[in-house]
């Protein structure tokens, strides 16, 4: 039930699907008003979306460790009631936490932390992502490690320059 | 009339247009009243004249005929008090999160580092730190609303106006936002606690407000006026919910 | 209520300090410029090529000072035009009319009121010049600002409204950065027809008396009249050069910066509207990133002291407060007559219409009374005229279409061969076909012994042929690959492909070069039919050549401003009968998207 922290290093492979945080916070919602716990296919249904992405939102919940599916069920983790009954503020630092922990976070952010002043470029981390997600679309990858990890304040990005810098 | 904590008062407010095809009227003598610390919405079929009311309030539009009066005073032109949420979010493509935060900013502080100091804090305040210096082509749907809620709440308005500020997302940004939304309304440090919100999404309005004014078809006219008397969170599967979703259904049928 | 508000009256001050700074800057360095030249000196008589440098640089200030003004006519015609009622209604024609007007008609205007206003002296000649060049540049760019605002979504310019944004900060944030890709785009059009015009101009003849600006124009005017070949090479090969950097150093990097600028919706639909005219793969875009990001700094800078111009002076002078103004005055007049103007939008706009009606009568007056009196004797020569200039012009289109429809034959299923000619077609395109003129004249005419109606016809020809290739090549690239393979499958030869597939296909975009062909071709025309090489006058019979004959050698206004009429009539008439519902036709025909 409870998400342990070596879980995600358990499976480097884990690919990082194209979600925004917004969409993930908001299944979390919607299953906490649901009483936590919904069928899968129902909740498809009810959201009009197609399986496919509705799945998709889930596994990117599940990642984080906001939620848990046992069976055809999606169920709230008590990880997931945490970050929900936080502040706006709170809530990054829970989730940043989560992240620190996943491979793809750890190395992008481990990569900015050795170069100290200098600035990782986009090429850098796209190269990097290649290696870590063989099986996956880098630029896809690419926009989700951005999002997220600016949500989280793990680290900064500057299209203008294509750099990647840490927060302070 | 006027109560003590009225915001803005609409006195037999009519707007017409006029098109090609002769002169229209979209809204007709609407007469109400938002009080201080209310959140409102503005619910009826599409062609109601929902938008075009918001519009009104905010002073981006004039009336036909009837008067306005804000904070007791009758309002003419522009309406700095107020801040307006759009539907497509309406941040400028070429600007930073950061950038378009403070555009509202610019003709109201003239120092450069206390702009950047108040940006920072609607940012923080929305949970957009971080994204600071990412374009808004960068962002996904619930991150630029995101930008066009601080952008409003950075000039402290005492009145919010939105045009369905979730209509234009997925069904769980938009959860997701709604929630954030009423914890920012609920926020008791917050500058502004009245808000106007339009929307065309019945089980939003009853979710979200204090009240929902109910507007018939072309031209608009107020046909009903419901407080909803329920505890927050609401639940849709609620009996009480369901209830006044019949009961505006009713109103618009 | 003050009929202006304070904050506004407090800027306008400072605005006017800094403008009276100004002023008296830039007359200061005009009285220093005025003392060094005369008028007189400005008929060089051979030229040599250490000339060389000194002139394209001279030509190159020109075009500069003209592209400037012509950037803020562009800014301040088209907000109008796109932000006003009564400015969509007048300004949006009147542009349509400039820019079918040749140039070449503002000349008698131009040079008597500038020489006039200076005196004498050679910066009369340069301003002369300088709004020659400016008829060339400035309404294209206007059209690129009023399409670009016209383009910015409503939530935007609201958002931008509804936090209270003065004029001049709505300007910096909204109507400048969503104007630049469109101005960028249309920029480089603009300084193709400003190089065009520049070598035409440079050469300034008032009936008997003719000024020579030095600049590359007058150079390669020069040289051709000493009849010294290698000399005009040089001159074409150097002006060459330049077109080339500035397109590969500032064009492009612009091109590549402006991306940014583009509403996120409308990036794709706005590069299929202006065609493939100098657009660039993104490969090679990507490549000049070296050079781009220098060539960014240096413009920025540039732009520093641009946007402080018109944030401290243009704006708040020329816009925010005769706005605050109006409004004022229009406030405080008309409280006695509000209720009527509130309540009827109807009475609003029979205002308008009473006073357009009147403007109608007064213009329709004053040309009656300016028309009386005896006509002159050239008029009787336009129809004939008209004939030949027409036919000239088909015949230089038959032209450019029997060699370009056999190339885009040959090369439409060549990806690569065909990104070869459309950077041929770049280059080609880019280098002003008057500055081969003269050397057309020294080889085909005086070498050769064709005549000059050879000569017109080449140089016609070399000015339209680039917009029927450009639109013949973009046409052949959008051919979809599954009719392609569509066709092959059923067994089809080359040549049925060609006629079954291709020509059908690109039918549209060649309607579309024949077109812009024949408005551009007009212009070409009033240059190439009439000619003077070492005072001796060689024109051909045509339109071009009778309103150049009525400019420089009459000076007769009415016969000017009759031929100019006559013209713009015929381009709009052509337009409006034959092109626009051929177009129209092939392209619900032919329509492959």
């Amino acid at each position: 039930m409870d998400s342990s922290s070596s879980e995600g290093d358990k499976r480097p492979q884990q690919s990082l699907p194209e979600i925004g945080i917004s969409q993930i916070l908001g299944l979390v919602e919607l299953l906490l008003g649901k009483g936590g716990r919904e069928d899968i296919y129902k909740l498809a249904g009810e959201l009009s979306m197609e399986l496919g992405e509705t799945l998709t939102v889930i596994r990117a919940a599940e990642m984080l460790g906001l939620v848990h599916t046992p069976g055809g069920d999606v169920v709230v983790e008590d990880f997931g009631v945490k970050v929900i009954d936080a502040t706006i503020a709170e809530r990054k630092d829970l989730i940043r936490e989560k992240l620190e922990q996943l491979p793809v976070f750890k190395s992008v952010r481990d990569f900015l932390k050795r170069e100290e002043d200098a600035e990782v470029t986009r090429e850098e981390v796209l190269e990097k992502l290649a290696e870590l997600l063989p099986n996956e679309d880098a630029e896809t990858s690419f926009s989700t490690v951005v999002s997220w990890g600016r949500y989280a304040e793990l680290f900064g990005y500057n299209d203008d320059s294509q750099t990647f810098y840490l927060d302070v | 009339m006027t109560t003590e904590n009225a915001i803005i008062e609409m006195r037999n407010v009519t707007k017409r247009f006029l098109l090609p095809q002769g002169e229209v009227t979209v809204l007709e003598d609407i007469s109400f009243t938002a009080n201080e610390g209310e959140f409102i919405t503005l619910v009826g079929p599409s062609g109601a004249g929902k938008s075009t009311l918001l519009r009104l309030m905010s002073g981006l539009m004039q009336p036909s005929a009837g008067e306005i009066y804000y904070q007791g005073k009758s309002q003419v032109g522009m309406n700095p008090e107020c801040a307006m949420v759009f539907q497509n979010f309406g941040l400028l493509p070429w600007l930073t999160v950061a950038q378009n935060v403070e555009l509202g900013l610019e003709p109201r502080q003239k120092d450069p580092l206390k702009r950047r100091e108040v940006v920072n804090r609607y940012i923080s305040k929305v949970g957009l730190e971080g994204y600071e210096e990412a374009y808004p082509r960068e962002l996904s749907g619930g991150m630029k609303q995101r930008v066009g809620l601080a952008r409003a709440l950075a000039v402290e308005p005492s009145l919010l106006l939105m045009d369905e500020p979730f209509s234009s997302l997925d069904v769980l940004t938009s959860i997701n936002l709604r929630n954030e939304l009423l914890d920012i309304w609920s926020d008791r440090d917050n500058v502004v606690n009245t808000m106007i919100m339009v929307t065309h999404n019945i089980e939003e309005a009853i979710e979200l407000s204090d009240r929902i004014i109910v507007l018939s078809n072309r031209p608009g006219r107020i046909v009903g006026d419901i407080k909803i008397d329920l505890p927050r969170p609401r639940r849709k599967r609620d009996k009480g919910f369901i209830e006044y979703v019949d009961r505006v259904f009713s109103l618009l049928a | 209520m003050a009929l202006v508000p304070r904050s506004t009256i407090e800027k306008t001050k400072s605005s006017v300090i800094y403008l009276v700074l100004f002023m008296g800057l830039v007359y200061l360095v005009v009285g220093i410029y005025k003392g060094g030249v005369h008028l007189t000196e400005l008929r060089a008589e051979t030229v040599f090529l250490p000339d060389l440098p000194g002139a394209i640089l001279l030509s190159f200030l020109r075009m500069f000072v003209s592209y400037c003004m012509s950037l803020v006519f562009a800014f301040f015609f088209g907000l109008i035009a796109a932000r006003t009622r009564i400015g969509e209604k007048f300004i949006l024609p009147l542009l349509d009319i400039l820019q079918s007007v040749p140039v070449v008609g503002f000349f008698p205007a131009a040079i008597s009121f500038f020489i006039g206003i200076s005196n004498g002296h050679r910066i009369g000649v340069e301003m002369a010049a300088i709004f020659l060049i400016f008829t060339s540049q400035a309404w294209n760019l206007a059209f690129a600002v009023y399409e670009s605002v016209r383009a910015i979504p409503e939530e935007n310019e609201e958002a931008v409204s509804s936090f209270g944004l003065s004029q001049s900060q709505r300007f910096m944030r909204l109507y400048f950065p969503a104007s630049i890709p469109r101005l960028i785009y249309n920029s480089i059009l603009s300084w193709s027809n400003g190089w065009f015009f520049l070598v035409a101009c440079e050469i300034i003849a008032v009936g008997p008396v003719k000024y020579n600006l030095p600049g590359i124009g007058s150079f390669l005017a020069k040289a051709a009249e000493e009849e010294n070949f290698p000399l005009v090479i040089w001159g074409i090969v150097a002006l060459a050069t330049v077109i080339l950097f500035l397109d590969l150093f500032i064009w492009k990097p612009l091109m590549v910066w402006s991306e940014r600028f583009r509403q996120e919706s409308t990036a794709n639909e706005d590069e299929e509207d202006v065609g493939i005219f100098l657009q660039i793969p993104k490969t090679v875009a990507s490549r000049l990133d070296f050079i781009s990001e220098p060539a960014l700094r240096i413009i920025s800078i540039f732009l520093v002291p641009v946007k402080w111009f018109f944030r401290e002076i243009v704006f708040p002078l020329f816009w925010d407060f005769p706005s605050a103004l109006i409004s004022g005055v229009f406030r405080e007049i008309s409280k006695p007559v509000e209720p009527i103007f509130q309540r009827s939008q109807k009475f609003r706009s029979m205002v308008g219409y009473f006073a357009l009606g009147f403007l109608v009568v007064f213009f329709a007056f004053y040309a009656w009374n300016w028309l009386q009196g005896p006509l002159p004797a050239v008029i009787a020569e336009i129809p004939i005229s008209i004939l030949y200039s027409t036919l000239r012009i088909a015949i230089a289109l038959a032209i450019s279409f029997a060699w370009i429809v056999p190339l885009v034959y040959f090369t439409w299923n060549r990806p690569r061969i065909r990104m070869i000619l459309s950077t041929i077609a770049q280059l080609g395109a880019s280098l002003p076909a008057t500055a081969l003129f003269p050397l057309i004249i020294l080889v085909g005419v005086k070498k050769m012994g064709g005549g000059m109606d050879m000569a017109t016809l080449v140089l016609l020809t070399f000015g339209i042929q680039w917009y029927v290739l450009f639109n013949a090549i973009s046409g052949a690239a959008i051919i979809p690959s599954d009719l392609v393979d569509a066709t092959r499958s059923f067994g089809l030869s080359p040549l049925e492909t060609f006629r079954k597939l291709v020509f059908p296909a690109i039918r549209p975009a060649l309607i579309t070069g024949a077109i812009t062909a024949w408005g551009g071709g007009w212009n070409a025309l009033v240059v190439a039919e009439y000619i003077t090489v070492k005072d001796q006058v060689m024109k051909v019979k045509g339109l071009g050549a009778l309103l150049s004959y009525s400019v420089y050698e009459l000076g007769e206004g009415k016969a000017i401003t009759i031929i100019i009429l006559v013209m713009v009539a015929w381009i709009l008439f052509f337009n409006m009968l034959l092109w626009q519902p051929l177009y129209q036709r092939n392209l619900e025909k032919f329509k492959l998207l």
